[in-house]
């Protein structure tokens, strides 16, 4: 059979694109020019209604047709089994945990995504693994600055008679920590966590207060 | 807008699976495509049991050359573009021209929602589409399924058919124009009866 290339002269082009508008497959594009052309001619309009009215026609018509015969699926399905048996040396009906578990790993696979994702996976354990291979600053390098908190220093001397415990003790109450010392004279530095002035003061009372450990403790900046 | 065929996506992925030997996935897109091909077939070769062969094959094509999807295409246009040339071939090697399936057992359906009266009008509407349709070459036919049942854009008809997009508007337009000249036609008859 040949067709006809052609429309008759007096069909719309539009007309020609009513089937696709009426079946939703449509592109944009074309779809936007059909949109425009329908709301001034009525004679397409008429003849979209009567498209949608044979695609309900048809589409019951076609969807209550005839099956094809069981026997049908069984061949295919048996076929299937045979080259599945082929495939994968174990029959269907023996196969063992291990098969099961190849068959869920692959299913993971299956999704689009899943590279994507396997990807990203690879390159943070990589990323992960440069960074815990690079060489870790030396101890005497890391500050308390390095954590962004501010910080006071002060210069402390404390007496002879003070003992391990009770400095030890006594940098805990304050949460400081002795950087620098001692000088020939004695004197040690000591970092303190402190947000401003009044919180330099308040630990500075607290050093003087305690005699009996302390013989001086001066603020300096650091 | 029916949305009876909408599955592209899931239907890429099942596919996918398929080419990974995965049966389970091949059962699902089987069950999804038996019908749809079988009668798609029928439209072309007008014999229910070299159809049943041609699904077959085709079945057996789409579990071997699952991994060969291209994804430029909806998997349906795929397999209908196998089942298409399979039959094909078909009628070459059998030189098959007649119509032989007899499609007349379809307005007998009962419809449970129907009442008396819309029962025998819908079996009425649907006898004459059928004879109007069997009115209808096999090419305009086969348009008309594409287009209104299995719901394909112009571009993949035109892919799956090997034609220009240009043909394939006018030959709905042209089919859609046998159709209801047919069916006036027939409706004609009946009110001569």
């Amino acid at each position: 059979m040949s067709d006809q290339d052609t429309l008759p002269a007096q069909v719309h082009p539009e007309a020609a694109l009513l089937p696709w508008y009426a079946n939703g497959t449509l592109n944009e594009s074309d779809r936007r020019q059909v949109d425009q052309h329908l709301t001034g001619c009525s004679t397409c309009r008429a003849e979209l209604e009567d498209l949608t009215g044979l695609k309900s026609a048809l589409t019951a018509l076609y969807a209550a047709q005839p099956s094809p015969s069981s026997d049908m699926s069984r061949k295919i399905r048996e076929s299937i089994d045979r080259e599945a048996a082929v495939r994968h040396p174990r029959s269907v009906g023996q196969r063992s945990r291990l098969d099961a578990v190849d068959e869920w790993f692959r299913s993971l696979f299956v999704p689009r995504w899943v590279p994507t994702l396997a990807a990203t996976l690879i390159i943070a354990q990589i990323g992960l693994i440069m960074w815990i291979s690079l060489p870790m600053p030396h101890p005497e390098q890391i500050t308390t600055r390095a954590l962004g908190m501010q910080t006071a220093r002060i210069i402390v001397t404390f007496r002879n008679t003070a003992t391990d415990e009770q400095i030890r003790g006594l940098l805990q109450d304050i949460h400081g920590r002795i950087i620098d010392g001692p000088t020939t004279d004695g004197r040690y530095t000591v970092e303190i966590p402190a947000a401003d002035a009044s919180a330099v003061q308040y630990k500075l009372d607290l050093l003087r207060g305690r005699e009996a450990i302390i013989r001086s403790a001066d603020p300096t900046s650091p | 807008m029916d949305t009876t065929h909408r599955h592209d996506g899931s239907e890429s992925d099942l596919l996918a699976a398929v080419a990974a030997g995965q049966q389970s996935a091949f059962n699902q897109l089987y069950s999804l495509y038996e019908h749809r091909v079988f009668q798609y077939v029928c439209t072309l070769v007008y014999n229910s049991a070299l159809a049943e062969e041609i699904v077959g094959d085709t079945m057996m094509a789409v579990w071997r050359g699952a991994g060969t999807f291209s994804h430029t295409s909806r998997v349906s246009t795929w397999i209908f573009g196998i089942a298409r040339h399979k039959a094909l071939d078909a009628m070459r090697r059998t030189g098959r021209q007649q119509r032989e399936v007899d499609l007349d057992g379809i307005a007998e359906l009962p419809h449970t929602e129907d009442s008396p009266l819309d029962g025998v009008h819908r079996k009425q509407v649907a006898s004459l589409t059928q004879r109007a349709l069997a009115g209808l070459s096999r090419e305009h036919q086969e348009i008309l399924r594409l287009v209104f049942y299995e719901e394909l854009p112009y571009e993949e008809i035109a892919a799956l058919l090997s034609i220009p997009t240009n043909t394939v508007k006018t030959r709905v337009y042209y089919a859609k124009q046998h159709l209801k000249q047919q069916l006036e036609r027939l409706g004609q008859k009946e009110s001569i009866r």
